[in-house]
């Protein structure tokens, strides 16, 4: 037997009410944080203000804030010594580190937490490295130099930042002091979500009191552009051929009129 | 002023990518090279996911090529017929080399007989170039060229399918240009870089066309193969970004046209020696890093993406003139 239509929209906008609320956006746990902006959009001409996080910590604590962005593995050809020279020999995948890191506190991150909890919570780089995976195809290779190498590779690309004293302390209110760090969007982390979280040390504990979410979108010309290469790859391809020769042709036909042909000289 | 690149997902400097699409297409309008060679590690250096370059730089190419093939058909530079002879030859050439590759890899230390057969053939190909060059600008031994010229045209008119090329004013058996194409796309696939540098010089001193025909020549082959393969890597990788081509391609199609305006004021041998060495400067770069102990052991891996794609996407990509490994 067929269900009538209008009951199986009366079933869905029931469980669309039923639902529970998402959790809210900013300020996920038991302090709150903002984020200035909710969102960083990106277009083709690129312009992205100056983040700024905001939030309240407890008095008298070591507060760090870290941006995360999400695992993807990479892949890199692997430089072995063959005799006298170097050579690329097979390929390396690399997995579990951030493709973004950046670490602010409110006062050298060292000086608080003991190594191991910060190793742990993976909030420096050599807890980073901990947690990379890195896979030669069997091949044996030098592993902790190998992670070495992609951190300073990720440092150098500015993807990976440590900021100690990145974290303003403001005045207190009570048991709590609120807190700001204001930072350059690195120009070479990509879109995605990026995780912020806000840990504390109290002399005994460090544990994270406050995440949120910053998502990082291609908006206008630029995500028309990647959400056409994506759906329609033929598409696409076709229009980059055509384009590159119209471009080439275009640039010809304004040269010869802008640059006459002359007499070829005599060889 | 940053421009963001969607596919890439990062931002760069405007005028960095326009002025290295300028220096390359300078190269490329002067001496028929695709470029593809110098722009794709150029970009990564500039900090391009090598992917993303690799595959950019393909329809950049187009653009850059066309222009130049333009001009260069004005200047009556461009022998088709000979082009389409040229252009399945190297296809086929790279085809066999990519199978000779996979041998290759499978026997062991691939990458070690890559590196050296790149060095010494770009090396003899620079060197010999240089020397005859070279000679030639000085007034060489002209009578022994010419009795060996004329032994081994006696040899070549022997061959079956003689035909004759107008425009390059050359009479060869289509097995002579087809067979060289097929040894050099071999040659390219195996060392993983484009023809230009061996094409042009072996359409010089083999085929006996005129170096500016060449040259044109060797553009209007490089369009065709970059075509396919910018098609290839946007449905196979999902890697073109248009917007950096497009950027780089206003760059390079200003300088292919300078470029082939200078190469109007420049003698045959003049070309030939700056492309010589040229060659003989990639060598040296080659040859430094690979006795320098390197920066760092991991390093950017531009064909990452096309352990899985079809032969004919490798193929083109090494027909095009890939970076260095």
């Amino acid at each position: 037997m067929r269900r009538p239509k209008w009951l199986a929209a009366a079933v869905i906008g029931w469980a669309a009410l039923a639902r529970p609320a998402p959790a809210p956006l900013v300020g996920r746990g038991p302090r709150p944080l903002r984020i200035t902006p909710s969102a960083i959009e990106v277009r083709l001409l690129y312009r992205v203000p100056p983040i700024r996080i905001e939030g309240e910590a407890a008095a008298g604590s070591l507060v760090v804030v870290v941006v995360r962005g999400e695992q993807k593995e990479e892949t890199f050809n692997k430089k072995v010594r063959a005799g006298p020279i170097w050579i690329s020999s097979g390929k390396v995948h690399v997995a579990g580190a951030p493709s973004v890191f950046l670490s602010f506190s409110s006062a050298p991150i060292d000086s608080g937490p003991p190594r191991q909890a910060l190793d742990e919570q993976a909030l420096t780089p050599a807890g980073i490295r901990r947690l990379i995976r890195v896979d030669a195809g069997g091949d044996p290779v030098d592993e902790e130099a190998l992670r070495a190498n992609y951190l300073s590779l990720k440092t150098k690309a500015g993807v990976y930042q440590v900021h100690n004293g990145g974290v303003e302390l403001g005045r207190g209110e009570g048991s709590g002091v609120r807190f700001t760090v204001r930072f350059e969007w690195p120009r070479k982390a990509p879109p995605g979500t990026y995780t912020v979280t806000v840990f504390e040390w109290n002399g005994s504990e460090l544990k994270p009191v406050a995440e949120t979410t910053l998502p990082v979108l291609e908006t206008g010309f630029a995500g028309w552009i990647t959400e056409f290469a994506a759906r329609k790859p033929a598409q696409y391809g076709i229009a980059c051929v055509l384009l590159a020769v119209v471009a080439g042709f275009g640039i010809d036909f304004l040269a010869a009129r802008m640059f006459p042909r002359g007499r070829r000289p005599v060889h | 002023m940053w421009i963001f690149l969607p596919v890439a997902g990062i931002s760069i400097n405007l005028f960095v990518l326009i002025a290295a699409g300028a220096s390359v297409g300078f190269l490329s309008g002067l001496l028929g090279v695709g470029g593809g060679f110098l722009l794709t590690p150029l970009l990564i250096m500039i900090g391009i996911p090598p992917t993303v370059a690799a595959a950019s730089d393909s329809a950049q190419i187009v653009a850059a090529s066309s222009s130049g093939v333009a001009a260069h058909f004005r200047l009556g530079n461009v022998d088709y017929k000979m082009g389409a002879v040229l252009l399945l030859g190297g296809l086929a050439g790279a085809s066999i080399g990519v199978r000779l590759i996979k041998v290759l890899r499978m026997l062991g230390n691939a990458d070690l007989l890559i590196t050296l057969t790149y060095i010494v053939v770009l090396g003899a190909v620079g060197g010999s170039m240089f020397v005859a060059s070279w000679r030639a600008l000085r007034g060489g031994p002209a009578a022994r060229r010419a009795r060996r010229q004329l032994r081994k045209s006696r040899l070549l008119a022997r061959l079956p399918l003689q035909v004759y090329f107008p425009h390059s004013q050359v009479q060869h058996s289509l097995l002579v240009p087809f067979a060289l194409c097929v040894l050099v796309g071999a040659l390219a696939a195996i060392m993983g870089v484009g023809g230009g540098f061996m094409m042009v010089p072996m359409m010089v001193y083999l085929l006996r066309m005129p170096p500016h025909v060449a040259v044109g020549t060797d553009l209007f082959q490089i369009l065709f193969t970059c075509a396919g393969v910018t098609y290839l890597q946007a449905t196979t990788n999902f890697t073109v970004d248009i917007v950096l081509a497009l950027l780089l391609a206003a760059g390079s199609t200003v300088g292919a046209q300078i470029g082939a305006r200078a190469s109007r004021y420049l003698r045959g041998d003049q070309l030939l020696i700056i492309l010589a060495t040229l060659a003989l400067l990639v060598v040296f770069r080659m040859v430094v890093s690979v006795v320098s102990e390197p920066e760092s052991l991991l390093a950017p891996a531009a064909h990452a993406s096309l352990r899985s794609a079809p032969e004919a996407v490798i193929v083109a990509r090494l027909m095009a003139g890939g970076p260095s490994r």
